[in-house]
């Protein structure tokens, strides 16, 4: 019998897994078997969407500033948009940070102090040179079509630990990319869609109880007894003993997921470490307040998003702006994983759908998918490291190239699944997370 | 690229050391002696592991290309000639080597002086002895293809003798019940009436019987009552809107598209075709029709000249709900396009997966990547959206006014020339005056807000979010003002207003002719497709990588029973070709179809899989009885399912018998009804007609009409914002072709059900009707036959009162004003019955 049901999700019958073709267990958010020993338990991905630029963040680029205005002397690509050739330097100063000496811009004061944390990966690159398209790649792996989300796929491999809260967790939202591509479930069972929370103070629906708790007990109470009824003659039929699970979990929900949700019970100083006190800083240090109290809850992926607004197209300096609204919350995560011992089983990945390119469009920088900087933390990753290179102007890459499909492949790695075996069988035959494609980056794991 | 130059360098470089090199010997042998000595042996060690007979029969061959004889080695594999005499820039065996185009071998590059042999090699001519034969497509047989059921005419299969003579009441039964006796299966008992009226209503209309029609039905002691029930049902309404739903879920249903939102081609009209479908299978439509006029309806328009067939342009407008996807190629925006139209006429249509063969052939079915090409020419001559001016980004549906005659259209013309002027002024203002229109438009919307007042906890938090949105908004506006100093109230509002007005008064005119999706002969306008023809493979799949031109053709495994013959797109002849009585599959994947919505599960339960990786049919006598009798009954949609309903194999019990469940746990054998679990749409119906929000429609046939009735299937359908509550329950996702939807049960299910306003507001109604009532005991009965349509036995009464009086002691401890405490009770009651599972679930 079916007793126990996870509060992001279900059960799903046979007759519905014999249509869907899938081989997925009664319970899909059952904790399950990895494929091998996991380094990471949770992912928080720091969303910064718009495409923040390398060249002005963590790839510098002098020979720009040799060529400035002048036009880039390499072979551009088939399909670009509407810059010009023409490089712009960076207006932002450079440093070694930390011993090991990962080099930071002047624009990421806070998450500079973390550097040796961090592992840099300044190869990036993806196929897409709209935004629509990119944060389709970089959330589902196909830029193109409607296909499940990364954090679908791990929810799908993993199952959840979370028992009364949802398995997968998307703050905030991307304008760029209306609609639920990037927490969609698509063709995987419902069970691991992620749960979209636009009002961190209103996280999730239904929530509100309509009468005093003593009288949605008695109701509670009294949908079990008409269901006991009901049950009699009908006892092979597993689902309807799951559904009465299903609304004694909802009504411990009640209760307890506002707590998780509760950014007040934190103290005065996390509050001021994080920056949810300051209004430049307010929005983003509540995602990733957020994003922490619900990893420690067990959710197994967390998306905290940054919307569009690293999209610098008029001016290079609107990221000043963005780099200040996220850097501390950021830096304060990082730290605040590291103080509660949660950095070694949690994984943090930082970046945007694509890179600026390093010429000019205007008096700012346009898409620029060929080579971008991601960093990720914790979890597996080998700290305090560069990888990958670019050209001399940040245009193309020269080495250890990393794909979308690779750093997917190598998320799957870190939480225990291999990308080639995580596989469901849709409108005949089977899919993964990374298609054909993908290489697990092995040079950055410890 | 210096890479590039450097290669040119290295070929000069060997050419000029051919000339100079040795001219004395026989150049044939010592090209030969050169192949023997530099290339074979690096072939056969370094390649044949993955590119040789021996690799395919170990089915390990890459790219299906053999390197292992001559002819191999020039034909290549999937990505084109290998090898190219003479020609080392054309050779991709080269550019492989250098790990240029691929990365061959891939995981250790040869030296540069084996490279060097191969460019010589090739430059000489490649001579080559190797003789033997390349076997082409071993992969599929169509020859043994057509010998697999799917692929051959369904017969009227010969009855089966049963042991039982007694049970079987038709042919169906018979058939249902071999299989039974054959697994050593008994069948269930039959159902009660009160449960059949209730499975009858909700598998026809979505909807639960009325207390009247319960009454009325158990007081029938004629014959035929139950047929007569069916008839009823089949007559009303309320069918079309229920069935559309099954029909729109395999289809991609949706009310727009924003694959690319930032451009103009979100919301797209396609409610002329939601509705044309609930009238098609309410004037039940023969369904040979029904496929001929969405693959072709443009094509078989009246010869007069004169009149319009509007219902049969609308039908097509079933090819626009493909996704019209990302990026700025063109070509790989259409190629993307005619890949999921495709992939509805195989799968939907077929019940094949077309669209594996795109890139190679089909794995495990008969269809070749040939085939593939051979049907998207069909759809690469025909075209339903178009790029509108250079940007690639920019298209639009082919959209068209519904206008039942030429004269009708002249009329209109002017209008609706005038209306898109005034739109383009719309669009223009609205682009100028973005920000102050933005304002103007938030602070109405607050102003609106402020006055509600809202009557739930749920529905304050929701007003009160809105509030703060709106403000939030407001704010970020005028900050913004103040920045950038532009008017808040500029005189250019006004005329926006004006031209809003006028835009609206134009539409209501031309309102009568709607606005609709259609596909167009010829290809999409403005690209390099210039006239309906065939197209070039894409080898691999990639539309950059042009194959051989593919006539266009059905697949294939189908040319036995007939080729077709193309004129224009030849979607026409497609369409005919669908609906020949003899075909293989359009019948029996539609009578699949149709076994599954009304028993829970198809009898191939894949039901838009007959291929090798569907399931199976368990009973394929019985699929081919059916696919049979649909064509002799003309393609009748409700004979067929009359025809069903009438078998006793619908009509058993969902109670499974102890002896059947050990050996028939899954019901694989139908030796019961599967419970159903009410779909999203229905669900919300339900809720919405117990709360008095839904309406029957009454009008009987033939004098149909459409009327919006607050049901699920009329509501928003959105690929952009999310159906939350749908979603919820697994309604179909719209991005999706969704042949059978998810049954799950989770506790954000559950949260909705205990807290929502749409139950906790039709508990109220229900409560507030029964409290009318003024005998406790007759509340609770009638609330019975309200909800769950019988009435309760006496001990079902008892506790039912029982929970009354707990919920009055309960509420008692909280509260002294007696009316407000009754209707709590009452509410706690009707709460509990509607969150129960008795609810939810249809015996």
């Amino acid at each position: 019998m079916l007793r126990q049901v996870s509060s992001g999700f279900p059960l799903v019958s046979l007759a519905a897994m014999l249509a869907q073709e899938s081989t997925a267990s009664a319970n899909p958010l059952a904790f399950k078997q990895t494929h091998h020993p996991p380094r990471a338990k949770s992912v928080i991905f720091l969303f910064m969407g718009g495409g923040p630029s390398q060249v002005d963040l963590f790839d510098p680029k002098p020979t720009l500033n040799k060529y400035a205005k002048q036009k880039i002397p390499v072979k551009l690509p088939r399909i670009t948009r509407d810059s010009t050739p023409n490089c712009r330097p960076s207006p932002h100063q450079f440093r070694r940070h930390g011993e090991s000496g990962i080099v930071i811009s002047e624009l990421l004061p806070h998450l500079s102090r973390c550097a040796d944390d961090l592992c840099v990966i300044r190869s990036m690159h993806c196929d897409q040179i709209e935004h629509s398209g990119a944060i389709r790649q970089l959330t589902t792996g196909d830029g193109v079509l409607p296909r499940p989300s990364l954090g679908s796929w791990l929810l799908y491999g993993l199952g959840s630990e979370a028992d009364n809260l949802p398995g997968f967790v998307s703050i905030g939202s991307q304008n760029d990319l209306p609609g639920k591509v990037p927490y969609s479930s698509s063709f995987l069972p419902a069970a691991f869609e992620g749960v979209a929370i636009t009002d961190v103070d209103n996280p999730i629906d239904n929530l509100e109880m309509p009468v005093a708790k003593p009288f949605q007990a008695q109701r509670l109470a009294a949908i079990r007894r008409f269901s006991e009824l009901h049950r009699r003659g009908r006892e092979d039929d597993s689902r309807l003993d799951a559904r009465i699970a299903a609304f004694e979990l909802a009504f411990r929900m009640q209760t307890q997921a506002p707590e998780a949700f509760d950014l007040s019970r934190e103290s005065a100083a996390i509050h001021k470490m994080y920056g949810t006190d300051q209004k430049t800083t307010r929005d983003y240090a509540q995602q990733c307040l957020l994003a922490r109290r619900l990893v420690e809850r067990g959710v197994r992926y967390v998306v905290a998003n940054v919307s569009g607004k690293w999209d610098s197209h008029a001016n290079v300096r609107d990221h000043e702006k963005v780099a200040a609204s996220c850097d501390q919350p950021v830096a304060a995560l990082l730290g605040d994983l590291k103080q509660r011992g949660l950095l070694e089983e949690t994984l943090v990945v930082w970046g945007g759908e694509f890179g600026r390119t390093p010429t000019a469009q205007g008096a700012g920088r346009d898409h620029h998918p060929h080579a971008f900087t991601m960093w990720l933390a914790g979890g597996g990753v080998k700290p305090g490291t560069t990888y990958g290179a670019t050209d001399e102007f940040g245009f193309y890459i020269t080495r250890n190239k990393v794909h979308i499909h690779d750093l997917h492949a190598t998320i799957l790695h870190l939480v225990g699944l291999d990308h080639e075996r995580l596989t469901y069988r849709y409108s005949g035959r089977d899919f993964r997370l990374t298609d054909v494609h993908g290489n697990v980056v092995h040079d950055i794991l410890v | 690229m210096p890479r590039y130059s450097s290669i040119r360098i290295i070929a000069v470089c060997w050419i000029s050391a051919l000339f100079f090199g040795g001219a004395d010997a026989n150049p044939a042998d010592k090209g030969i002696e050169f192949f023997e000595r530099k290339i074979r042996p690096v072939l056969v060690e370094r390649c044949y592991v993955c590119h040789s007979a021996q690799a395919a029969a170990k089915k390990t061959l890459k790219g299906g290309l053999l390197l292992d004889t001559r002819q191999g080695t020039r034909k290549g594999g999937d990505s084109g000639p290998a090898v190219v005499p003479g020609k080392p820039a054309d050779s991709l065996l080269i550019s492989a080597l250098r790990h240029e185009t691929f990365k061959m071998p891939p995981k250790r590059k040869l030296s540069n002086e084996v490279i060097a042999d191969f460019l010589k090699w090739i430059t000489l001519g490649a001579p080559d002895p190797r003789t033997g034969k390349v076997n082409a497509h071993a992969g599929i047989s169509l020859q043994d293809a057509r010998q697999s059921w799917a692929f051959q005419a369904p017969a009227m299969p010969k009855l089966p003798k049963v042991a039982n003579t007694k049970w079987a009441a038709s042919d169906i039964d018979r058939l249902l019940l071999a299989k039974l006796e054959a697994n050593g299966l008994t069948p269930a008992s039959a159902s009660d009436r009160t449960t059949l009226i209730r499975r009858a209503t909700y598998d026809l209309l979505g909807l639960p019987p009325t207390a009247e029609q319960v009454t009325a039905y158990l007081k029938d002691k004629r014959k035929g009552a139950f047929a007569r029930v069916i008839d009823r049902l089949l007559d009303s309404p309320d069918f079309g809107i229920r069935w559309a739903r099954f029909w729109l879920d395999n289809v991609r249903y949706a009310q727009d598209d924003p694959t690319c939102a930032a451009n103009s081609n979100g919301a797209f009209s396609v409610g002329p075709y939601r509705d044309w479908v609930v009238k098609s299978l309410n004037r039940d439509l023969p369904y040979d029709q029904f496929v001929r006029l969405q693959v072709a309806g443009d094509l078989m328009q009246p010869k007069d000249g004169e009149s319009f067939n509007v219902d049969a342009s609308t039908a097509t407008g079933m090819w626009g709900l493909a996704h019209v996807v990302e990026g700025n190629d063109r070509e790989k925006v259409i190629a993307d396009f005619v890949d999921e139209q495709l992939d509805v006429l195989g799968r939907t249509f077929l019940g094949l997966t077309i669209s594996c063969a795109r890139c190679h052939d089909h794995k495990f079915d008969p269809i070749r990547q040939t085939d593939y090409y051979a049907l998207a020419g069909m759809f690469y001559s025909s075209h339903s959206f178009k790029f509108d001016g250079e940007s690639a980004r920019k298209r639009v549906r082919i959209q068209e006014r519904a206008y039942p005659t030429k004269a009708k259209q002249c009329e209109f013309a002017p209008l609706e020339k005038e209306l898109a002027e005034v739109e383009k002024e719309l669009v223009s203002l609205e682009d100028k005056y973005e920000n102050p229109l933005e304002l103007k438009k938030i602070r109405d919307e607050l102003v609106a807000k402020l006055k509600e007042q809202p009557q739930t906890p749920n529905q304050k938090a929701r007003v009160d979010r809105r509030i703060k949105f709106l403000r939030d908004r407001e704010k970020n506006l005028l900050a913004d003002q103040k920045k950038q100093g532009w008017k808040i109230n500029p005189p250019q509002l006004e005329t926006h207003a004006k031209l809003v007005v006028q835009r609206d008064g134009m539409k209501t005119k031309l309102g009568a002719f709607p606005l609709r999706m259609v596909i167009r002969e010829g290809p999409v306008p403005e690209t390099r497709h210039k006239a309906a023809g065939d197209i070039r493979l894409f080898i691999r799949g990639n539309h950059l990588a042009l194959g051989p031109k593919v006539p266009r053709q059905v697949p294939g495994v189908f040319v036995m029973q007939g080729a077709i013959k193309i004129s224009g797109s030849g979607r026409r002849a497609l369409a005919d070709w669908l609906t020949k009585p003899e075909h293989p599959l359009t019948a029996r994947v539609m009578v699949n179809r149709v076994w599954q919505r009304l028993f829970g599960r198809g009898i191939v339960a894949t039901p838009s899989n007959f291929g090798k990786l569907g399931r199976p049919p368990t009973h394929p006598e019985l699929l081919d009885y059916l696919a049979t009798r649909f064509v002799q009954n003309g393609w009748s949609i409700k004979k067929m399912i009359r025809e069903v309903m009438l078998s006793r194999a619908y009509q058993q019990s969902s109670r499974v018998k102890a002896a059947n469940r050990a050996r028939d746990p899954g019901n694989r054998w139908f030796g019961r009804m599967n419970r159903k679990r009410l779909d999203a749409e229905t669900l919300m119906d339900t809720l919405g007609w117990h709360a008095g929000r839904v309406k029957r429609s009454i009008r009987p046939m033939p004098e149909w009409k459409f009327v919006v009735n607050g049901r699920a299937l009329y509501g928003a359908f959105s690929r952009d914002k999310p159906q939350t509550t749908l979603d919820l329950f697994d309604g179909a996702n719209p991005d999706l072709l969704v042949p059978a939807r998810a049954d799950s049960t989770s506790a954000p299910q559950a949260l909705y059900m205990l807290n929502n306003d749409a139950v906790t507001g039709t508990a109220a109604k229900l409560a507030q009707r029964a409290m009318g009532i003024p005998c406790e005991s007759e509340r609770v009965d009638s609330l019975y036959l309200v909800l769950f349509g019988r009435t309760p036995s006496q001990q079902e009464r008892d506790v039912a009162l029982g929970l009354v009086s707990q919920a009055r002691e309960t509420r008692r401890k909280f509260a002294t004003n007696p009316m407000q405490i009754e209707n709590g009770v009452w509410n706690d009651v009707c709460m509990a019955m509607i969150c129960s599972n008795e609810f939810l679930y249809i015996d």
